[in-house]
């Protein structure tokens, strides 16, 4: 047995190893103890070392763990999970054990690099800067900035200003796009906000956790351990994994239904079927907070039904679910009828707090804007709403797809704080936000991701009018579907200019022209806003490497040389859109990097952002609020005696303080204007492309627990890259066995766009269902993008990267 | 080399819980802290990327271990400058 605890004078004496591996069992003795009363929490931040021991939340998953970073002679040197930290209290899983290396990769990008006669050669930031804005001087209409969930809150207001106010165009989108854009249309279809009501709590409190298509256990670990943990304290939880693969999660769950792609919309209206029929409907809550909706008749059979839907009354919906009886049910999605049934059984509860949780498998989907609505409803139909544990929650894959995608609304139809492009209003308190002239802002939506990179993927003179696109802190050459379409033909058109702003080299750099170094996490400050509305904030504790400078001093210093040549930039009164001053009123030149950290720009970015955050109810405090904290829940009121106060169940009279008082529910955005909900009625419907005799398979596609997204920096992590080396193809073992493969052959997986060689793993760490393959997406040497569809849903935009149809055949 | 703070969450059936314990006893890459009902703490201490892997997963291999959680890690410089894009 190891003692967990040393003295001062012991730590003082002991060899570095001993001290870490002391440190080490004390994090882990402070972490297993969390109910043993009285156990001090032994800081490591305390205790005598050369290290420097700072916050920040994690670099990967949209979780928002917040870990303690140690430092030494400028090096990130150790990593520990922030006890803290509400979110991850002290723990992090693999990937957020191993954060601090992902700066260290040996082939950082550290110089500006143009290309020139096809070759990249390196350049200085000054020709870099003024090569961006001739480039878009010449063309501001043919300019389209493309970021991410991964840029800070700052970045991306500053992306967003440049482009919205700064050139008045709405030719911005972000890859969140990719990966939770049918969440948004989902919280807005049925609240008029977007943004999950409930929070993390609900995994703490909730009797039924159920799983919508998403493996929780290895995408959100640290999460999924909040309900492990329950059980180890012996609660009784129950977990559901609604699933097409058995994952990890399965193996923790209750009980696992296997369900075949779209099949989750015909289970969701089964549940609804059976909270009627059963008597479960809370019909208090629906008849006082409830009405009804359902899709109006298509314009033409090229467009969709308007969003917004007509009025239906329950009696119409209870008819519209009539069909979706459990055989039913059974027979569209695969899930035995008794399962579908101990769902409804479940929901009608009223005793029970159900949480249901979703991430990719909901929103990367054709039909995801109508799952995300249908599960809304009918946890607003039986009443499972608005209490701690009873909440349908969605959760986003990167840091910052909330914080910056959907609150500061770097995508094409957004205004910052969730204001719309399309209603004049909210453009109107834009242009007052930003001292800009009356009718400054287009009203004109810009072009979401797919459709921005079908244009630049397009001849100029054959409608491609997308000519410059700048990408920061993503890279779409991994990560678009169907990249041949998608990205590959820029490679044969010589007017495109493609402008990366990235830490390493990517598939997205392959093919740029101009490459810019970035700073990443923490060599610069930032802010991230995670899944349950906090907003998350960080020091710059490093240097970054060679002349890899921050991503908004880029966007800063291209927005000055563009106003200093008269291209736009400037507000009604003449001045740059983003001059800054001192507390002496002098101008800081915060487009000059030497002066960039003169002053703290994250924090006069933020505070000028978070002054339109009160429109939609999402208030944020000031920055400096976020430097105290390990985050803030949004909305965050100040309160009489100064202090400001965060918010968990929005909507929920106790808790939100834009409920009027006296009301236990309140939907204040709601569509209808009547401070109600909607609960939709959406029918199940087959996908765009089904398995046939050429193409007999399903293709699902997704991640792994060691990598992050397309791997760049996971991939350099040798412990990481080590532990899960390359793509494969999960396959079921009768497939297998049909077509004459063992475990480690190789197979070429086809589909109508490409075809990808990949080793086979059958009964691995995952394993489908007979009839269908699963591939991650992490490795950037076989690209599975090759062979996914493009095809979207008509609301949110989104491709659906869960379900085309592949052949698979043993390699020769 | 790499020095990791683990928590190991364990079976709720007691037996297969000890025997758990017991195992992780008897492997001397671990070293097993104080145990909190059915959660452990111990420290792994390996010597090469290839032996993170087999350890992590011989951990999660251990009949009556549920799930592991990492608390702590130390990146000793030479792991550090290791990095890079095989």
């Amino acid at each position: 047995m190891t003692s967990s605890l040393m003295t001062v004078d012991q730590l003082l004496t002991v060899d570095r190893r001993s001290f870490v591996k002391t440190a080490a069992m004390a994090a882990a003795t402070a972490m297993a103890s969390r109910d043993a009363r009285g156990y001090a929490l032994p800081l490591l931040e305390q205790a005598p070392s050369s290290l420097a021991w700072n916050k920040a939340p994690c670099r990967f998953c949209g979780t928002g763990c917040h870990v303690m970073v140690g430092t030494e002679n400028g090096r990130v040197v150790a990593i520990q999970g922030d006890q803290k930290a509400e979110v991850n209290k002290g723990l992090l899983c693999v990937k957020g054990y191993h954060v601090g290396l992902a700066m260290y990769g040996k082939d950082r990008l550290t110089t500006p690099m143009l290309r020139r006669n096809g070759a990249m050669v390196p350049i200085s930031w000054d020709e870099a800067i003024e090569t961006i804005a001739a480039r878009i001087a010449a063309n501001p209409q043919g300019f389209s900035f493309y970021g991410s969930g991964q840029w800070t809150i700052p970045e991306g207001y500053a992306a967003n200003k440049f482009v919205k106010a700064g050139l008045g165009t709405n030719l911005i989108d972000a890859n969140p796009r990719l990966c939770m854009s049918s969440a948004v249309t989902g919280f807005l279809s049925t609240f008029g906000v977007d943004e999950p009501p409930g929070v993390y709590d609900d995994l703490d409190q909730c009797d039924v956790a159920i799983m919508w298509g998403t493996n929780m256990a290895e995408m959100h670990p640290v999460l999924f351990s909040r309900l492990v943990d329950r059980r180890a304290r012996g609660e009784k939880v129950t977990i559901i994994d609604m699933t097409t693969r058995r994952t990890r999660t399965s193996e923790l769950a209750d009980h696992v239904l296997y369900f075949q792609p779209h099949g989750d919309l015909a289970i969701a209206n089964g549940i609804a079927h059976l909270i009627i029929k059963l008597n479960g409907v809370d019909s208090d809550f629906v008849k006082r907070h409830c009405n009804f909706r359902q899709l109006g008749a298509a314009v033409d059979a090229n467009t969709a039904p308007d969003m917004l839907g007509v009025p239906m009354t329950f009696e119409e919906f209870a008819k519209a679910v009539e069909p979706y009886t459990p055989e039913k049910v059974e027979e569209l999605s695969g899930v035995p009828a008794e399962k579908i049934r101990l769902l409804g059984e479940l929901f009608a509860r009223r005793d029970l707090r159900i949480n249901s949780l979703w991430c990719m498998g909901f929103n990367q989907h054709t039909r995801g804007t109508a799952i995300n609505c249908i599960v809304h409803g009918i946890h607003l139909l039986s009443g499972h709403f608005g209490k701690p544990g009873d909440a349908a929650t969605s959760l986003t894959g990167q840091p910052s797809a909330c914080g910056t995608a959907r609150e500061v609304g770097t995508l094409c139809h957004l205004l910052p704080g969730g204001l719309a492009v399309a209603n004049p209003e909210h453009r109107a308190h834009a242009e007052d936000h930003w001292n800009l002239a009356a009718g400054s802002i287009s009203a004109k939506i810009g072009y979401h991701a797919i459709e921005m990179f079908k244009r630049f993927n397009t001849p100029t003179d054959q409608g491609g009018d997308v000519t410059t696109i700048w990408v920061q802190v993503t890279n779409p050459g991994h990560t678009l579907p169907n990249l041949e379409r998608n990205f590959l033909r820029k490679k044969d058109l010589a007017d495109k200019f493609l402008i990366v702003s990235d830490v390493y080299p990517t598939a997205t750099t392959s093919l740029a022209d101009l490459i810019l170094p970035s700073a990443m996490w923490v060599e610069k400050n930032g802010m991230y806003g995670n899944s349950e509305r906090r907003t998350q904030q960080w020091f710059k504790m490093v240097e970054p490497p060679g002349e890899a400078r921050d991503d908004a001093w880029q966007t800063i210093a291209v927005s000055k040389a563009l106003f200093d040549r008269g291209a736009g930039m400037k507000d009604k009164d003449g001045t740059w859109i983003f001059h800054t001053q001192g507390r002496d009123e002098q101008a800081i030149p915060i487009w000059d990097w030497a002066h960039y950290y003169d002053i703290n720009v994250d924090e006069r970015l933020f505070d000028e952002y978070r002054q339109f955050s009160r429109h939609k109810h999402k208030d944020l405090a000031p920055y400096a609020e976020y430097v105290k904290s390990r985050g803030l829940r949004w909305p965050v009121v100040q309160q009489p005696d100064g202090a400001w106060r965060e918010t968990r169940w929005r909507f929920s009279g106790f808790d939100d303080p834009y409920v009027d008082k006296g009301k236990d529910f309140q939907f204040y955005h709601s569509v209808t204007k009547d401070d109600k909900a909607l609960v939709w009625f959406r029918p199940h419907e087959h996908p765009p492309e089904r398995p046939d005799a050429e193409y007999p398979f399903w293709l699902c596609t997704g991640r792994v627990l060691e990598h992050w997204h397309s791997g760049t920096m996971t991939r350099r992590i040798p412990q990481l890259h080590r532990a899960m080396p390359k793509a494969y193809v999960e396959l079921h073992r009768d497939d297998a066995a049909a077509i004459g493969v063992l475990s480690g052959d190789m197979v070429t997986v086809a589909s109508r766009r490409g075809a990808v060689d990949l080793a086979a793993w059958i009964g691995g760490r995952g394993d489908p269902q007979k009839g269908h393959v699963f591939v991650p997406f992490f490795d950037e040497t076989q690209f599975i993008n090759m062979v996914t569809l493009d095809a979207y849903d008509p609301y949110s935009k989104q491709p659906d990267y869960k379900k085309c149809a592949v052949s698979v055949r043993r390699k020769v | 080399m790499a020095i990791s703070g683990l928590v190991v969450t364990l079976h709720e059936d007691s037996a297969a819980a000890d025997a758990a314990v017991s195992a992780l006893s008897d492997d001397g890459r671990v070293s097993v802290g104080e145990r909190f009902g059915r959660r452990v703490a111990i420290v792994a201490e390996t010597g090469s990327v290839a032996e993170d892997r087999d350890l992590w997963d011989a951990l999660l291999a251990i009949p009556g271990v549920e799930h592991l959680d990492v608390a702590y890690v130390a990146l000793d410089p030479p792991t550090v400058e290791s990095g890079g894009l095989p």
